[in-house]
């Protein structure tokens, strides 16, 4: 069975891209376009890997990773946080929440694909 | 007959009444001069007495200057006895100058017959006393001058009091002489009665032309105002003004003092140019982030549908479209370069750049950045290849930074290269610093273009052909971030020959470091009030117990053990593990002594673990001993020192 992956991220057309490039990779993709569905769709559906946007509506990323990693059920999720924050205290701050990746935009499909078969391996 | 005798009779009368009366007169007159003897008497009694008892000194000279009376206050006033005195000439009993002058004023007296005032004075005890003394002619029935009367004034104590007011006033003069506060005293209408020099040079004008003029500030005595004034170098200038009500000469008048605060000012308006400056740097700062976001997140759309299109994922391209997409992907990453580069650029001129330094192996990240860029040398056939200098190693650096600057010059190099060309990476010993260089045999820049090739958004000799374009951006933050690093950087080219890049890095020893960080700690541990712990994990004596291990493998051990303790320390608190010649140090934040024995044994296990997964155990014995902050040491250097010499089982 293919594995899933939620993409959570407010750019509908990127998720829309994610989503084509995932597929063609042979993932099954959700999409949330806010923290609030991103945290409700991750507890619903349980993905085995989440690729999560900081700057988000509702709740933000670091919030969502937040919970998620402080919850038992959901610790073990592989988390890629995605963002167009290059800074180092972001990213720092990404890696301080628990996530298990960090890739700014624009980023490199190739990387993304590496990084999330690396993750599922785990 | 009878008629003579009645004549005779009343003649002889009248005669005897005339004697009569004579007698009478004479007998009246007579009393009268009893009486005026007895009063002159008296009189004169009372005109010496009054003489001697006075307060002022009374003497008479004769033509020679002689003294025939002094009374007794004079005589004091002279420091003598009136019998000193009496019969003897001034030139015996003063100096020479000052007998001089009171004979000179005698004949004076006796020849123009005029009073004549003096003022001399005279030693007495200690000191002098000065003397006021009027000579006055005393003249006999014919009108001549027959000696001299003189009244004598001490005036000693009142040339003393001068002499405390004069000082008094001098002071007060110098002080508003050399006050740096312009200070002047106006009328009550205004005009300059006086000024001191700080106000001459405020107002740039003599004191002879200012006074009596009319001063120009409203006088308002309440709060300090501000003026315009001329201030030392001849600019404008800002002074603080107060003025007080005050008594000139008797008259109210009105002090003006003025400060010159023009510094201040100045300081003032730059303290506030640079708040908001860096208010302006902040929100810059925040502009560039924000804009490198919002740019980046619609680029990364774009890059994402651009590659799912050339990657064919929606269907087959023809072999223009393959070619199309390909050129709108390599001006997206271009467009993500600049984006990056310009964050960069304000980054480190607003001065955020910082740097993460640490001992790091400079050939392992020069080979790493060749590694990287190889692919891009070999499609070129260029010969890409690094020379180190022996000896060198280890070097203070921000790894990621270093590796940019690598990347920045090498990329440069190839790109600007042509094909089958050279590129050599060298890094050398320069005494005090280390030399790192990249030299191609590129096509050159112009000598008129060398010193812009730092500057922003210069790009010289840019061939059309094949490689990532540049931003424009990255020679500048190169040269920023080698800056950073406390080195400098330089370029030679020859135009059509190849060009040069050298830079410099400081080297920093080992040793010192450490023991900067040490004492850091150490600082920290002092103020905190908690424990430093310093363990010594020494193998120097090895090579005599056993031959068979060389110190190359001595050495191996030693990085070893080294990469051993800093996994098993905690970072996050400052432990720190440093190898030196034949020991290890391990420094251990918040560490008292107890928990430094138990940390020791459990070092120890791992430690001994690891001799014998390498077959050491035997070969290599660990020495271990420590030191404790501030329980056996109070500085760095003691601590070292007792470190090495200490043990815990002591």
């Amino acid at each position: 069975m293919s594995k899933k992956i939620l993409v959570i991220d407010d750019e509908p057309e990127l998720v829309k891209a994610m989503q084509i490039r995932l597929k063609a990779a042979g993932y099954k993709v959700f999409a949330a376009y806010d923290g609030q569905e991103g945290l409700e769709k991750a507890q619903k559906e349980q993905p085995d890997l989440i690729v999560l946007d900081l700057i988000l509506p509702k709740m933000d990323g670091y919030k969502v990773c937040g919970l998620l990693k402080k919850d038992s059920r959901y610790a073990r999720i592989p988390i890629i946080i995605f963002t167009a924050k290059a800074q180092e205290k972001d990213r720092e701050q990404g890696e301080a929440l628990g996530a298990d990746a960090y890739i700014t935009k624009p980023f490199e499909h190739q990387a993304v694909l590496y990084k999330i078969k690396e993750l599922l391996e785990k | 007959m009878y008629n003579d005798e009645e004549k005779d009779r009343e003649q002889l009368l009248r005669e005897i009444r005339a004697l009569q009366e004579k007698v009478e007169e004479l007998e009246r007159l007579d009393i009268e001069h009893k009486i005026s003897t007895e009063a002159m008497l008296e009189h004169e009694k009372l005109c010496r007495l009054l003489v001697e008892l006075s307060p002022v000194g009374i003497c008479m000279q004769s033509r020679d200057g002689k003294y025939f009376y002094i009374n007794p206050i004079g005589a004091r006033f002279y420091g003598k006895k009136a019998a000193e005195i009496i019969t003897k000439s001034p030139m015996e009993l003063f100096p020479q100058d000052e007998a001089e002058e009171i004979l000179k004023a005698i004949f004076r007296v006796f020849r123009e017959n005029k009073i004549v005032q003096i003022e001399y004075s005279v030693p007495f005890k200690k000191g002098f006393r000065c003397l006021l003394t009027t000579f006055a002619p005393i003249t006999n029935a014919a009108g001549n001058v027959i000696s001299t009367l003189s009244i004598i004034f001490d005036l000693t104590e009142r040339k003393k009091l001068e002499e405390v007011l004069q000082a008094a006033q001098a002071k007060a003069q110098n002080i508003i002489e050399q006050n740096p506060d312009a200070m002047v005293i106006l009328d009550e209408e205004g005009n300059i009665l006086f000024l001191n020099p700080a106000a001459e040079y405020m107002f740039a004008r003599r004191k002879e032309t200012l006074l009596g003029s009319s001063f120009g500030f409203p006088l308002v005595t309440a709060e300090a105002a501000q003026i315009n004034i001329v201030c030392k170098s001849g600019e404008a200038g800002t002074g603080e003004m107060r003025i007080a009500a005050i008594e000139w000469s008797g008259k109210p008048a009105y002090l003006a003092s003025i400060r010159d605060i023009t510094e201040v000012k100045r300081m003032e308006a730059l303290k506030a140019e640079i708040d908001e400056r860096a208010r302006l740097d902040q929100l810059k700062d925040e502009f560039v982030s924000t804009v490198s976001h919002e740019l980046r997140t619609p680029l990364t759309t774009i890059k994402e549908f651009a590659s799912i299109i050339s990657d064919e994922i929606p269907g087959k391209l023809t072999k223009d479209q393959r070619e199309y997409v390909g050129i709108i992907k390599g001006n997206i990453d271009r467009l993500a370069r600049l984006i990056n580069d310009i964050l960069d650029i304000s980054k480190i001129e607003a001065g955020k750049v910082q740097l993460n330094r640490a001992m790091t192996d400079i050939r392992n990240l020069v080979q790493g950045v060749i590694f990287t860029l190889k692919p891009q040398a070999d499609e070129k056939h260029i010969e890409l290849k690094a020379m180190f200098q022996k000896d060198i190693a280890e070097a203070y650096l921000d790894c990621d930074r270093m590796t940019q600057i690598f990347t920045n010059l090498i990329g440069n190099a190839i790109k600007f290269t042509p094909e089958k060309g050279k590129i050599t990476v060298e890094i050398k010993d320069a005494a005090k610093e280390i030399e790192c260089s990249v030299a191609d045999t590129g096509i050159g820049i112009a000598p008129e273009n060398l010193d812009k090739v730092f500057s922003k958004f210069q790009q010289f000799g840019r061939t059309a052909g094949p490689g990532a374009k540049g931003t424009g951006l990255g020679l500048t933050i190169t040269k920023e971030l080698i800056e950073k690093h406390s080195g400098s950087i330089w370029v030679e080219s020859k135009l059509g020959k190849g060009t040069k890049f050298t830079f410099t890095l400081p080297k920093y020893f080992a040793q010192t470091l450490f023991k900067e960080y040490v004492t850091q700690r150490l600082d920290q541990a002092e103020q905190k009030g908690f424990h430093v712990s310093l363990m010594v994990i020494s193998l120097a004596e090895l090579k005599k117990i056993n031959q068979e291990v060389t110190p190359k493998q001595i050495e191996i051990a030693l990085g070893d053990i080294e990469d051993i303790l800093t996994s098993s320390l905690r970072p996050q608190e400052g432990d720190f593990a440093f190898k030196s010649l034949g020991e290890v140090y391990v420094l251990l934040v918040d560490c008292s002594k107890e928990n430094a024995l138990r940390v020791e044994g459990r070092l120890g296990h791992v430690l001994e673990e690891y001799l014998d997964r390498k077959k050491l155990t035997g070969k290599i014995n660990l020495s271990f001993s420590a030191a404790t902050y501030p329980d056996d040491a109070q500085s760095t250097e003691e601590l070292i020192e007792k470190a090495k010499g200490g043990s815990f089982n002591e």
